[in-house]
């Protein structure tokens, strides 16, 4: 992250220098009574279910934890607010991504923690100038430091929905080699523009791999057909003609072949059957399987 | 035997067939050269069919295509049946999008599958 954005954020935060250089002078007082604070903040922690659900099993994560917290915030306190500041916060909100932390437990935690903190600040009154303005500049971090957390966690999960799109995509179009010379592809669900794109992406690529004379594209998984759909999928039909392959329109349904007449669609010299069986028969004798060997197979 | 011509546009004669091979896009005069280079091999060798082989062709536009399918026409009207081969998928969904008329075309993936369908179909002489 460079300078320049790390200046926006903290300018968007209101994060000045005075309020770095008060949270500074705090930083004595909170670091003495670390250890406390953390202590009090399992203590509340503990109330909740989540308490049971990361740390009842396994006493020494809850150790590790907090040894991490006490690292966290000593370097919350020094506010020396540069890129290593917010790789910080970023872990931490990777771990949380981990382990799927709820975000209510966590922004609660950061509640807390800020009115421990804030008592703490309170009770040594003495030691620190400018209370007020103090504990005002410690809440201002606190909310950065949660921003950058969360935004972490967001990010990591987008990725995740991204992939798992991504995925699923490549599950939905799985063109494939049925013989020597034939491809098929069963669609099942709901085609949109973008997915009937896909299916002609992959259809192409998958001709001029294999070779493919015959293309038979079954659709009696399809669950609604209108005038768009039935125009890409036509579309596909022409491309492959175009790469020297035949397609063959399987799985029309009588609701189907209703519709496409009613919509006036014309699907002009595109080779149709009601069944996956006569499809792969047609198929097998444009590639010049034995009739013989079609009729006792 | 060969049929003069550029570099970008040659016309080769395989099994009684014209193979005109063009090897870039199809801009400026390219279209000029696929012309003269088709048309004269047809009709100077009496072609039966001519393979416009296009898989060195990195980019056609719907213009493009529709005059090489002129042109594939004139072909057709000497004599000579046209096969298109090696379109790049690329172009293809190009074409598509551009709802390029591709009814009556005929495509083929390679030379050699365009060759073998060639020599499997029937002559003109068979029919009468």
């Amino acid at each position: 992250m460079p300078q320049t954005t790390i200046n926006e954020i903290l300018n968007k935060f209101d994060i000045r220098d005075a309020d770095i250089k008060r949270i500074r002078g705090a930083a004595p007082v909170l670091k003495r009574e670390l250890d406390a604070f953390i202590a009090d903040f399992y203590t509340w922690m503990a109330q909740h279910r989540e308490y049971q659900t990361f740390f009842a099993s396994n006493p020494s994560r809850l150790d590790r934890v907090k040894q991490l917290q006490r690292v966290n915030w000593n370097t919350f306190l020094e506010a020396d607010l540069n890129q290593a500041w917010f790789d910080a916060r970023k872990h931490v909100g990777a771990v949380h991504a981990h382990i799927d932390l709820p975000n209510d437990i966590y922004f609660a935690g950061m509640a807390v923690s800020t009115n421990l903190m804030a008592d703490r600040l309170r009770k040594a009154k003495g030691e620190v100038k400018d209370l007020d303005d103090t504990i005002s500049s410690l809440t201002k971090l606190m909310y950065l430091d949660a921003f950058v957390v969360i935004e972490e966690i967001a990010r990591i999960n987008r990725e995740k929905l991204s992939a798992g799109a991504k995925a699923l995509m490549e599950m939905s179009t799985p063109v494939t080699p049925i013989w020597e010379g034939i491809l098929l592809l069963p669609l099942l669900g709901i085609l949109d523009s973008q997915r009937t794109q896909d299916v002609m992406n992959k259809t192409l690529s998958k001709i001029a791999e294999t070779r493919a004379k015959v293309f038979v594209m079954d659709i009696s998984g399809v669950s609604s057909m209108d005038t768009a759909v039935a125009n890409q999928l036509l579309k596909i039909t022409k491309a492959t003609q175009l790469m020297g392959c035949e397609t063959i329109l399987s799985g029309l349904s009588p609701a189907i072949a209703r519709t496409l007449v009613e919509l006036g669609v014309n699907i002009g010299e595109v080779r149709t059957t009601a069944t996956l069986r006569d499809s792969f028969e047609l198929a097998l004798r444009a590639v010049g399987v034995d009739r013989k060997l079609i009729a006792t197979g | 035997m060969s049929v003069p011509g550029t570099t970008s546009v040659t016309g080769t004669r395989v099994r009684g067939c014209l193979v005109v091979t063009v090897s870039q896009d199809l801009s400026g005069d390219m279209l000029d050269e696929v012309r003269r280079v088709a048309l004269e091999g047809i009709q100077r060798d009496g072609a039966q069919s001519a393979i416009f082989e296009l898989s060195a062709v990195p980019f056609m536009d719907s213009m493009e295509f529709g005059e090489l399918r002129k042109i594939a026409r004139m072909a057709e009207m000497l004599g000579a049946k046209v096969i298109f081969v090696g379109l790049k998928p690329g172009i293809i969904v190009h074409l598509l999008e551009a709802d390029a008329d591709v009814r009556g075309v005929h495509a083929f993936l390679g030379l050699d599958e365009a060759l073998h369908a060639i020599d499997s179909s029937p002559s003109p002489d068979a029919h009468g």
